[in-house]
């Protein structure tokens, strides 16, 4: 696949319409030959990033989170490859999320998103996108590292979670 | 129940340092196997992120800091486990700093390799994240055998 970088007027519109800002922003390029209702990006962390000062000092791993947060990105890349749907979108679920591997800085990553369920959605239609999962995976060098699938809400939250458990009432008063 | 409560230094002995530590208080109460923590996202805190928002995906770090430092005392490994898998979140509305976000974890299975914990977080008494985290504890225990080049594999940790 033809990989274009943030450099090119396509990729930088796609990026820009994420929101997210370096050091937030997890994605450097899209692959635009990608598979239907899916995107393939890639990133590098960099090795000067701020948190690696702190994770871990002398043993720089990245975060489990921010894969989590760049596989959310991809997929907000796949809503706009495939759909054309801009919208920011909260992540509001993850399920099934595994770190299969210590990910270091400086090492190429590629970031597999593929939609498999979408409320309300026709996007280029003009449809209100709702709600939209999809099935994450990032490889290095062509082997798994993490997978997840998550869930993305396209409009902001109008309540608070609802309280289901017993566990989570005896958090309140710390 | 304030007498009852016990205050850790655990912090400090967390691996992960600023700017990259997201709890500030932690403490106890009569459960050994649970643990309280608060974190205060303001706009003076860390910079690699947007400074009015709270993203999410620190409230996992967050709970999965306060679960090493639980692990910490419960299993003795010197430096509480690595975070290796997530399920059954669901993150609540976009929140705006500032924010005290209150913590808890408890455990709900321990192995020699493997622990799971449910964690919640509130702000303004409102749940805002909840998830069940799995920390590998054995990456704790030495770099030996899976610092060095990053090696270990959990499949199927649930």
């Amino acid at each position: 696949m033809r990989s274009i970088t943030q450099d090119e007027p396509r990729c930088r519109a796609i990026l820009e319409a994420l929101r997210q800002r370096p050091p937030f922003l997890f994605i450097d390029a899209l692959d635009f030959r990608s598979p239907p209702a899916a995107a393939v990006a890639h990133f590098t962390f960099p090795e000067e990033a701020p948190y690696f000062e702190g994770h871990f000092p002398g043993d720089p791993v990245v975060p489990g989170v921010l894969l989590v947060e760049a596989m959310a990105q991809a997929t907000r890349c796949a809503l706009y490859l495939y759909l054309g749907v801009s919208a920011p979108g909260y992540l509001v679920r993850i399920e099934g999320c595994r770190f299969q591997k210590l990910v270091r800085p400086g090492e190429r990553l590629t970031l597999r998103a593929t939609i498999e369920d979408a409320e309300g959605l026709t996007g280029w239609a003009g449809t209100t996108v709702r709600m939209v999962g999809a099935r994450c995976t990032v490889f290095r060098s062509g082997k798994r590292v993490a997978r997840a699938r998550v869930t993305l809400h396209m409009e902001a939250l109008p309540v608070p979670l609802p309280e289901v458990s017993d566990t989570s009432n005896k958090s309140k008063g710390g | 129940m304030a007498e009852r409560r016990r205050v850790f230094a655990g912090v400090g002995e967390l691996r992960q340092k600023r700017p990259f530590v997201y709890v500030d208080r932690v403490w106890q109460e009569d459960d050994a196997l649970s643990l309280k923590g608060v974190v205060t996202f303001d706009t003076s805190r860390e910079r690699f992120f947007d400074p009015e928002s709270v993203p999410g995906i620190f409230a996992l770090e967050a709970l999965a800091q306060l679960s090493g430092i639980l692990l910490l005392r419960l299993t003795g490994y010197p430096r509480g486990g690595l975070l290796v898998g997530l399920d059954d979140v669901e993150l609540g509305e976009l929140r705006r700093a500032p924010a005290d976000v209150h913590l808890y974890v408890h455990v709900v299975g321990l192995s020699s390799r493997l622990s799971r914990l449910r964690g919640t977080a509130h702000i303004d008494g409102c749940l805002w994240c909840r998830a069940l985290l799995a920390i590998h504890h054995q990456y704790a225990a030495g770099r030996g055998a899976f610092g060095g080049g990053g090696v270990y594999e959990i499949h199927n940790a649930r």
